[in-house]
């Protein structure tokens, strides 16, 4: 580590390289006694030199760095000033002693550098001299600093005098309105509206802005009573400050008399250029209902791109689907245009009305293949019984993969129609993988003696992945069954095939002791991975029958065979594994001794308690860790018979 | 065996990284190479290494964070891991406006001032080179501009990156025709021999130009770089957060010689990271001068 001193020493030096290296180490040391120096570079002409100081003074921070940076917002040069700013903005919230007495200094620029700064505070002991500022500073560009910076505070403290401060001039109220939206509190709504009356256009919309992002109910009767009076750009900006305020209760909330005026104004508002005032016209009319009002919101929905707009034609959709059924979704249904289609598709997705799956099944075939895509994974869900013949059709005839997944998951999963098995297990040919699995699911799900005889001789054949469908299947429909084949597959040439052979027999470990004579065999698989499905099996299935067959493992080749042994040995607390587990304590890869130390802890018993306490003081900090929290696992469990 | 069943909930299930293993994941990361995973990249992080756990037989991502700092093939393991949280996408000739200002104005004036000199040792920095697509440009430029004279300077082009995968494919240095793209095709003959489908670059610029592994977040190797009059840094800063740019960019700078410039990718910006360098603005580039 270097020290301050020969740091020190860098910073006089006249290469700027040096300085620069010395500033670094300065600011990684925090070595306070540079702060005197660095400052001077802070004056530096080579900006490199500047800034590797800035960087420094930044990391050091405390009393002695803001009072040392604090004269620099007097200098001559505006980027030293700003870089002493930027520095103090950082450093100087906790330091406020220090910059508060600068609001009342003679120099204007001083003053309002001092509110510029203690905006960044975070801290409420600069609400009180602000607000002095605020109030009663001669200079009015303090007085906008000051808005601001209550603003970026934002604390309820500061809502009394920036109300006040709403009658001041106009380039004052500009600051103080976003700050009073910012923070929110309820008694700035009566002063704002009370300045609408006396303020220009410009500050009228920004009041409405804010009292929409407020969101206080206590704005709307406010709101409504400018609306007749307000010229369409300003209403509209209205409409959306009470959507905003109300959201969804909108029509419950409106007073009657004023609802069907107001869903004039948001179909006027829908038109807006502005995004953010469309959008709420969408959400009021989606509350509010009506054909005209859904064939709008869809032609917007319709100029959107779907991969920018993403966000956006989401929550349209949802606001559209809100309106139900509407007319413009069943002519675009009909229509030629696929991407209205589309977009209509993905609506009644969402909508519960009995009469869409009709709609749906009808308009299929006249599509395009990707609306027919959406259009059957929305009918794989929604659809009953009643649509098996569609379905059956359309197995026979689509031969788009996405179309037929769709299709056999609903026939097999959701309806179980044996009648498809033929057609299904067809499916299994198919040149796309995840076609192929959706059918091998679909088959299962279908079962009877018949599929299993179907998997039966599927198994014959030579091809490995047929032979692994076939192993995968029976496994699921009936392992008991098909025990033959499953052992058949335990020798299989492909370890893929074993280990699904594996999980097959092992599910079978609740009712028979077949199990663990198979899987012991195993043990001795030449691919790892087997032999790791074999350990993690017996963990699921655990009987003491498996124990010496674990202790056995504990000597695989493999790290990770290990790995999961000690875990199921942990697991299942076998005490009598203690002597075998210490012996891996002293092996050559740590990831194996950490899990052994973390076995010990599970398993507890003095024994343990002892070999843990032997590690306990090791050199390497990661083994020690990982031995006190074993240690302290053993001392936290209730005391239990040994 | 086909993939039928690795994607499939028929073994194991879905991997998910829990917040936790997150955070874990990503300060490692973080601490490794500088490269700060987003929130919002925390799904792209799952989706891509959930093979890799799938492929070493892991249940979870803890596991895998132990693999990464314990496992025997841990270093093998940990560039694998770097190949997924980077992309390695280049080509020759990358960004042709930028590098047409380069090659006009800046190697322009930055070889006139040398002369003037008599200096002749011409040192580039091309750190984040990935496969080499880029320093191998830079070495076709100064050719181009030395002509005759190359033979007479002592130029190279020190070529560095993270991943040793893409630095061996670099050393080899053969490319197909996809990544000549934007490559003004009269100067493949002059800088390429034709090996089958693909091009070779030739021994006389392949000696220009040194590859090297280097960690960017590696303060002290970086301070081992020979000084240059130039570094590109291109695409590659886009994976930092701000403190770990601070650095590089630190870094970049102290090794520029005075006069030196810098360049970096055009939707890369400096803003708030440094002011040491005095942006010079052209036609469809910034370069980014160390003044004298
Ligand atoms: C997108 S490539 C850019 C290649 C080339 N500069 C260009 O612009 O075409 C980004 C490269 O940065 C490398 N990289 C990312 N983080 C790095 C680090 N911490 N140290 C060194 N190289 C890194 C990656 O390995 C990758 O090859």
């Amino acid at each position: 580590m270097t020290d301050c001193k020969e740091i020190l020493s860098m910073l006089t030096s006249p290469e700027s390289d040096v300085l620069r290296e010395g500033a670094y180490l300065a600011g990684e040391a925090h070595c306070e006694d540079a702060v005197p120096l660095l400052v001077e570079m802070l004056k530096s002409s080579n900006i490199g030199v500047q800034e590797a100081a800035d960087n420094a003074l930044r990391m050091i921070g405390g009393k002695e760095a803001v009072s040392a940076v604090i004269p620099l917002l007097q200098s001559e040069e505006a980027p030293v000033r700003n870089g002493a700013m930027d520095i103090l903005r950082t450093l100087g919230g906790k330091e406020l002693q220090l910059l508060i007495p600068m609001l009342k200094d003679e120099d204007v620029d001083l003053r309002i550098f001092a509110s510029d700064i203690l905006g960044s505070a975070d801290n409420v002991m600069a609400v009180a001299p602000l607000c002095d500022a605020l109030l009663k500073d001669p200079e009015v560009n303090v007085r906008y600093q000051a808005a601001v910076s209550l603003g970026s505070i934002g604390l309820p403290e500061a809502a009394k005098c920036l109300n006040q401060a709403m009658r001041d001039e106009e380039w004052v109220q500009y600051s103080v309105i976003e700050a009073l939206a910012k923070i929110g509190h309820a008694s700035s709504i009566d002063a704002m509206v009370k300045a609408m009356s006396h303020s220009s256009e410009l500050v009228v919309s920004m009041i409405i802005d804010a009292l929409g992002a407020m969101g206080n109910v206590k704005a709307v009767t406010l709101l409504l009573n400018r609306m007749e009076s307000s010229p369409t750009a300003l209403r509209n900006k209205i409409v959306k400050a009470i959507v905003n305020i109300l959201g969804a209760k909108l029509v419950n909330l409106l007073p009657k008399a004023e609802r069907e005026n107001f869903r004039e104004y948001l179909l006027v508002a829908l038109e807006d250029e502005e995004l953010e005032v469309q959008n709420a016209a969408i959400l009021g009319l989606a509350a509010m209902g009506g054909d005209d009002a859904a064939a709008g919101i869809f032609s917007i929905a319709s100029k959107l791109d779907t991969d920018k707009d993403q966000d956006r034609l989401e929550s349209i959709l949802e606001s559209l689907s809100r309106m139900g059924l509407t007319e413009v979704l069943r002519t675009a249904l009909k229509g030629e245009d696929q991407a209205k289609a589309l977009i209509a598709v993905e609506t009644l997705s969402r909508v519960s009305d009995p009469e869409v799956e009709g709609l749906l099944t009808q308009s299929f075939w006249k599509n395009q293949v990707v609306v027919q895509r959406s259009i059957i994974a929305v009918l794989a869900r929604i659809a009953g019984p009643g649509a098996v013949d569609f379905f059956m059709d359309i197995l026979a005839r689509h031969a788009d993969g996405k179309v037929l997944k769709s299709a056999a998951s609903f026939l097999g999963q959701k309806l179980r129609h044996a009648p498809a098995a033929d057609a299904l297990f067809a499916l299994l040919d198919h040149q796309y993988d995840d076609v192929k699995e959706t059918a091998l699911d679909a088959c299962v799900a279908i079962d009877g003696p018949e599929m299993q005889e179907r998997f039966q001789r599927l198994y014959q054949g030579i091809d490995p992945l047929k032979r692994l469908m076939a192993v995968y299947a029976l496994g699921k429909m009936d392992a008991a069954g098909n025990i033959d084949i499953l052992k058949a597959a335990l020798e299989d040439e492909s370890p893929e095939i074993r280990k699904h052979a594996l999980e097959a027999v092992a599910s079978l470990c609740r009712d028979s002791e077949v199990w663990l004579e198979l899987l012991v065999s195993r043990l001795l698989d030449e691919n790892r991975d087997v032999r790791q499905t074999v350990v993690e099996i017996m963990g699921q299935c655990f009987s003491s029958a498996a124990i010496p067959h674990l202790l056995h493992a504990l000597h695989d080749d493999d790290d990770w065979v290990k790995v999961r042994t000690l875990e199921v040995l942990g697991q299942h607390k076998v005490l009598e594994a203690i002597p075998e587990v210490v012996g891996l304590l002293e092996n050559p890869n740590k990831l194996v001794t950490i899990r052994t130390i973390e076995c010990l802890g599970s398993i507890g018993g003095t024994s343990a308690f002892r070999a843990l306490l032997a590690v306990s003081g090791s050199d390497d900090y990661e083994i020690m860790e990982a031995a006190e929290a074993a240690i302290a696992k053993i001392q936290d469990e209730p005391e239990r018979e040994i | 065996m086909s993939a039928l069943f690795s994607s499939s909930t028929a073994v194991g299930g879905e991997l998910k990284i829990s917040d936790a293993e997150f955070v874990q994941l990503r300060d490692f990361i973080y601490a490794q190479c500088g490269i700060y995973v987003a929130d919002n990249r925390k799904y792209l992080l799952e989706n891509r290494l959930a093979n890799r756990l799938k492929l070493l037989n892991l249940k979870n991502f803890g596991e895998y964070y132990h693999y990464l700092q314990y496992d025997t093939n841990k270093k093998a393991e940990l560039s694998k891991l770097f190949e997924v949280i980077t992309t390695n996408e280049t080509s020759f000739y990358r960004n042709p406006p930028q590098l047409k200002v380069f090659q006009e104005n800046i190697l322009a004036e930055v070889i006139g001032e040398m002369r003037k000199k008599g200096d002749k040792r011409l040192r580039i920095w091309s750190a984040g080179c990935s496969t080499g697509e880029e320093p191998y440009t830079l070495a076709i430029i100064v050719a181009e501009v030395l002509k005759g004279e190359l033979a007479s300077w002592d130029v190279r082009i020190t070529a560095s990156d993270l991943s040793e995968r893409v630095l061996e494919a670099a050393r080899k240095g053969v490319y197909n025709e996809y990544t000549m793209r934007t490559t003004p095709k009269e100067l493949l003959p002059r800088y390429f021999d034709k090996d089958g489908e693909n091009f070779r670059i030739k021994p006389e610029l392949k000696r220009l130009v040194s590859f090297g592994q280097l960690n960017l977040s590696d303060r002290v190797a970086l301070k081992r770089v020979e000084r240059s009059q130039l570094v590109f840094c291109r695409n590659v800063i886009i994976y930092f957060d701000d403190e770990m740019k601070k650095k590089v960019i630190g870094a970049f700078y102290d090794n520029l010689q005075p006069g030196g410039y810098m360049l970096i990718g055009h939707s890369e910006s400096l803003h708030n990271i440094t002011r040491s360098f005095k942006p010079i603005h052209y036609p469809g580039a910034i370069m980014y001068k160390k003044e004298a």
